[in-house]
């Protein structure tokens, strides 16, 4: 990194890369058995590679994030996609095969003495009842499930409200094969989230999905919106009237042992809990999307800020073959901390908004897909944020009032 | 008061809160550390979309 010492503006930004990254979110393969509407990957990049990762290149993955990681003692490699799980006999199995053979993980990660691989996919949860060669387990779930991964399943609700957006290529909805997975993942007592976008067409049922999901003792999910479709006032009225009902009714759920966690809560009571503390500005120039914690990877070996850059391929950082490109690295994090992020109507929405205190601007790849620039917030997402902070900011106030300690420490990490 | 008429009470009082707290309340953040508006330093036209997802 010698060649840009003695430029005393590189060297601030250097400050803001850490020595060490904690994960990579590689894409295992471009296929997908699913085209759904909403879909950031093929909708807005249609032209997607139909290969799987190489052989060589998830050894360099490997073996880039074992040196990458320095002293972090349980790195993580989270497969993405595309279905990542289309290339399970080809990439995930053996990719975790060389890992094992290294010494690099073991089949419990978190129990192992000293540094270890940890292990995540997130998958629309069709291919975990497939069956696959040369595994001893009766599907792909179990086989996964036996090595300690973590799953994220990309489900939208009940049947009704998924197969609006999560289609086959021929039309079909996909929520009955998805279904499938799901149940065999809590038949193997496995824990996931379900990661469940919320849009537009099928905000209205999300109350009703949530309870059928309570219903059935799945309490982790993270219901988000899709920003990169348009919210007009209809659309985000619901939007509210659905977090209202949520509102209304979470804390009873917790009174009754269910622990339900939702991420669009979590994003409200946040405020509350900074606002009461009287911390008013959250730090822009450190977060996700800049390489500085986690990076994406697409099948060549390419290295991104995160994994939703790898469908753009607009802000290449490396390869895992040949390692870092840091005057990109530098470049990347110069150019975003030149200025705070905005929204989409300019910053004197930004100056007048109640969640600017704790603004971090959003998605950096949702900003960058849809205005080429990372800083620039979607409408939709200032809106949304705005009604999530408005409705469950009460929630927080209204939980410490009841001394329900332990649901504030879940939803934000502190104690009382 | 039943819990969601409380909310709703709750509801109306962090809006007042935050109306209060915007404009002059903010006027502190977002500053650099050399003293300076942050936002001074945005483009100044406004942005435009490249690309979205229509979901027909």
């Amino acid at each position: 990194m010698d060649f840009f010492v003695g430029r005393e503006e590189d060297t601030k930004v250097m400050r803001w890369i850490p020595r060490a990254i904690t994960h990579v979110t590689p894409w295992a393969t471009g296929r997908c058995c699913l085209r759904c509407k909403y879909c950031f990957v093929y909708r807005l990049y249609p032209q997607q590679p139909s290969s799987d990762m190489p052989e060589d290149v998830w050894k360099a993955l490997v073996e880039f994030l074992w040196r990458e990681s320095k002293d972090v003692q349980r790195p993580n490699i989270w497969w993405f996609g595309g279905e990542p799980l289309m290339a399970f006999s080809t990439v995930v199995k053996p990719c975790w095969e060389y890992a094992y053979e290294k010494g690099y993980t073991d089949f419990n990660p978190h129990q192992k003495k000293g540094k270890a691989i940890t292990w995540g996919v997130t998958t629309n949860a069709i291919p975990l009842v497939w069956s696959a060669e040369d595994i001893e387990e009766s599907d792909i779930a179990e086989w996964l499930v036996k090595r300690n991964f973590g799953f994220l399943l990309s489900i939208d609700g009940t049947k009704r409200t998924h197969d609006m957006n999560r289609v086959y290529p021929d039309g079909r909805g996909s929520f009955d094969d998805a279904w499938k997975g799901v149940e065999r993942l809590m038949e193997l007592n496995a824990g996931f989230q379900i990661r469940w976008s919320v849009a537009p067409n099928q905000v209205k049922y999300l109350f009703e999905d949530l309870e059928w999901y309570i219903d059935r003792g799945i309490y982790n999910i993270a219901p988000d919106p899709v920003y990169e479709v348009e919210w007009d006032e209809e659309s985000l009225n619901e939007f509210r009237n659905q977090m209202r009902l949520i509102r209304e009714n979470i804390l009873d759920w917790w009174k009754e042992g269910k622990r339900v966690i939702l991420k669009p809560v979590r994003d409200g009571l946040e405020l509350a809990f900074l606002f009461e503390r009287k911390i008013t500005k959250r730090e822009w120039r450190s977060r996700c999307g800049l390489a500085q914690g986690g990076v994406g990877i697409d099948v060549n070996g390419d290295i991104y800020p995160c994994h939703r850059f790898c469908s753009s391929r607009a802000v290449k950082l490396g390869n895992v073959k040949t390692g870092w490109d840091t005057r990109a690295r530098i470049e990347w994090i110069k150019n975003w901390i030149k200025y705070p992020p905005y929204s989409e109507e300019g910053v004197e929405r930004c100056r007048k908004c109640i969640v600017r205190s704790v603004c971090f601007g959003g998605c950096l790849a949702v900003n960058y897909d849809v205005f080429g620039d990372p800083h620039v917030m979607p409408k939709a997402y200032c809106d949304l944020q705005e009604i999530l902070v408005e409705v469950f900011s009460p929630l927080y106030f209204e939980a410490k009032r009841r001394g329900m300690h332990d649901f504030i420490r879940a939803y934000l990490g502190v104690k009382y | 008061m039943s819990v969601e008429e409380r909310l709703s009470r709750l509801e109306r009082m962090v809006m007042e809160l935050y109306n209060a707290v915007r404009g002059q309340g903010q006027a502190g953040m977002n500053v650099s550390p050399a003293g300076c508006d942050e936002y001074e330093a945005v483009p100044k036209e406004r942005p435009q979309r490249r690309k979205q997802i229509d979901l027909r």
